[in-house]
């Protein structure tokens, strides 16, 4: 098998295409085992406690992006607290925030964020004492509260990558993806088979990709976004 | 018992079986889980000990159904405020074999949490009705899922080969939903509800899309989330979809109709289905009104024990002409919405169908109103549309009455209300069918 082949689909999610439309995409069960591997590196340099809880906020059609994450918190021996990251959801986010308690909180949205702020609460005390993945458009809001532990969760249309606990760059999987850099912009091409192949697709995501060795032991390289 | 091997069904043996294997095999999973549930629950350890029942009293599935108190939804809010459990005393078990938290929809205060382990027990009967329905090994199926989170589940339908196209269950999605249905010539619409139906029949007018000719991959599209008016229905066979009522078994799975279309089967395979008379607590017989009790039967993790779900229900153990031994339910309504009115019991969804099929009434918007339970005549605020007004509005009160107390045989007061005047009662398209003035 060459990553020309293409695998049998298990479901279909879907990603924003070049021209920004919503575009199905196809996905098999071995790309979400693959990725759930690698988010378990990142997960891994946190050292979160077995049968910790962590919240996981996503959209439906998120699965090929998301559900290795939800997978990875499992396989941890943690337990995946799941919302929608509609704004129509917020309630039940500050509601598990309350319930629950947390260790972390993944996926968390401007959508989210607006919510929250409709209902009036306020993102420092629905976030606080837990380690926060916030979504490129929540995160610099997030980030300006010093109070809040946050990390980047970095969506690139097919693919997600995340930041670990050094907090230096969100990792990608490198033996899924080769990352490159065109002018400024991140852009995919699928090392191994998938159901829906991807060459050098342009992410939309301005940034640079750090190779060098990052503190937390994680070897795949990372993505740092552009001010 | 010999294996049966007919394509009709996903899973033959369990779904074929007959009524006696049925009982058998709920049994063995009751005193299993007896102990277990006593053990690992303490909001069931706390209600045995109070009723003054051990596992030791528990037999027989008999001893189960004469014996084991029951509990409520508020029972296990009390619990999770007094203790401070999010599962209110349900969870029998933690991380590892806890994976996950899924939720009711939280419409009647915080949302309900639904503990799971690495099976999830309502793809289980979901699974059954989408074969039935038509969908087998590779064929596509939108999945839209309706009111609960359950994660991100579509790897869940890995073992039927089905593969879910995943779709957020919002209005705005129906650009998509409409694309992907063209694209991908799925075998199922999981699932409608009323907010997306009415938003695609606005997508409709607006694009002059040909619906029909989008939808031909359909063999059946599943609806659910509250009666289903006679306007939407005709509505959604206009677009060449056969329709299949879906509702909740007590948030335990889900119970689907077939293509009898003679009730909803109920998984008892998964769920010990209890038709109970609400007042005196005792099995009420087939075809009446009664309440629907449940238990989980393949639920380790968080399971529901003789749960009272409030849910008014017809229900049958008469096996269905589609060749499905389970038994079948049909929901009437919320026990708290039910009126009973010289005595007689009286629910929205017996007004449904009779305010629908009035011309200025056909959209389906009124209210029972219900200053207490019982009354000596029925009082219900109708809404009527202006446009489709062809007589004065106390023929029509006059039509309704006549209409209305000849069929229910019942006395009845109608409130005439302008449509827009009622829709201020609630959110658009939606208002509360009971009020109490």
């Amino acid at each position: 098998m060459n990553s020309e082949t293409t695998l049998s689909p298990m479901s279909v999610g879907r990603y924003t295409n070049a021209e920004g439309l919503p575009t199905p995409l196809p996905y098999s069960s071995e790309e979400a085992e693959r990725a759930r591997r690698a988010i378990t590196r990142v997960l891994n340099t946190f050292h979160f406690r077995t049968g910790s809880n962590i919240m996981i906020t996503a959209l439906f059609h998120e699965g090929a992006q998301l559900m290795p994450l939800e997978r990875a918190i499992m396989s941890y021996g943690m337990v995946a607290v799941s919302a929608d990251s509609s704004p129509y959801d917020a309630k039940r986010v500050e509601s598990i925030t309350r319930r629950f308690q947390l260790a972390g909180a993944a996926g968390i949205s401007a959508d989210t964020l607006t919510g929250l702020e409709q209902l009036g609460f306020n993102p420092e005390d629905v976030f606080a004492n837990m380690v926060v993945w916030a979504r490129s458009d929540a995160y610099e809001q997030l980030k300006a509260i010093p109070s809040l532990d946050v990390y980047h969760l970095i969506e690139l249309g097919p693919a997600v990558a995340i930041e670990c606990s050094h907090g230096s760059g969100a990792h990608i999987d490198r033996f899924e993806w080769k990352t490159e850099e065109q002018d400024g912009e991140i852009v995919l091409t699928n090392r191994l088979a998938r159901s829906t192949p991807f060459q050098h697709y342009k992410t939309g995501v301005k940034g640079r990709i750090l190779h060098d060795a990052c503190q937390c032991g994680n070897a795949d390289p990372r993505i740092e976004l552009n001010p | 018992m010999a294996a049966i091997n007919d394509d009709r069904f996903f899973d033959a043996d369990i779904e074929t079986m007959p009524r006696d294997q049925i009982e058998k095999l709920q049994e063995a999973r009751i005193l299993q889980l007896v102990p277990y549930v006593y053990q690992r629950s303490p909001l069931v350890k706390s209600l045995w000990n109070e009723a003054g029942i051990t596992p030791d009293d528990i037999r027989s599935l008999a001893d189960f159904k004469a014996k084991v108190p029951f509990m409520d939804k508020d029972m296990i809010r009390d619990y999770r405020d007094k203790h401070d459990d999010p599962f209110g005393g349900l969870a029998c078990a933690t991380a590892p074999h806890l994976r996950g938290v899924g939720f009711t929809s939280g419409t009647t205060g915080d949302p309900t949490p639904l503990p799971r382990s690495e099976d999830h027990i309502s793809l289980t009967g979901l699974k059954r009705e989408m074969w039935h329905m038509g969908v087998r090994s590779n064929d596509y199926m939108t999945y839209m899922l309706f009111t609960f989170r359950d994660g991100l589940n579509a790897d869940k339908w890995l073992e039927s080969g089905m593969r879910p196209i995943a779709i957020q269950h919002l209005p705005n999605e129906i650009p998509y939903f409409v694309q992907v249905s063209r694209q991908l010539r799925p075998k199922a619409m999981f699932m409608l509800s009323t907010p997306v139906i009415l938003t695609l029949e606005q997508y409709q007018k607006n694009t002059g899309e040909d619906l029909r000719e989008a939808f031909s991959s359909y063999q059946g599209a599943v609806f659910g989330g509250e009666p289903l008016s006679p306007h939407l229905r005709s509505l959604v066979e206009s677009w060449g979809l056969e329709i299949f009522e879906l509702s909740s078994l007590g948030d335990i799975a889900t119970t689907m109709e077939c293509k009898a279309h003679d009730g909803m089967h109920t998984w008892e395979d998964l769920a010990l289905v209890e038709h109970l008379d609400p007042e005196k607590n005792e099995p009420v017989a087939d075809g009446t009104r009664g309440e629907l009790v449940v238990t989980a039967l393949a639920d380790d993790v968080g399971p529901l024990i003789r749960f009272r779900t409030d849910d008014l229900i017809s229900f049958t153990r008469q096996p269905c002409t589609c060749g499905r031994t389970h038994g079948r339910l049909k929901p009437l309504g919320r026990k708290g919405d039910e009126m009973l009115i010289q005595g007689k019991s009286i629910l929205p969804i017996d007004i449904f169908p009779l305010i629908g099929n009035v011309k200025e009434t056909s959209s389906g918007l009124f209210q029972l109103i219900r200053p207490q339970r019982e009354a000596d005549i029925l009082n219900l605020r109708v809404g009527y549309d202006q446009n489709s007004l062809e007589t004065p509005t106390d023929e029509l009160a006059g039509r309704l009455t006549d209409l209305i107390s000849s069929k229910l045989d019942i006395p009845v007061n109608i409130h005439l209300t302008d449509n827009a005047e009622l829709l201020k009662n609630g959110p658009p398209n939606k208002i509360p069918r009971v009020t109490k003035s």
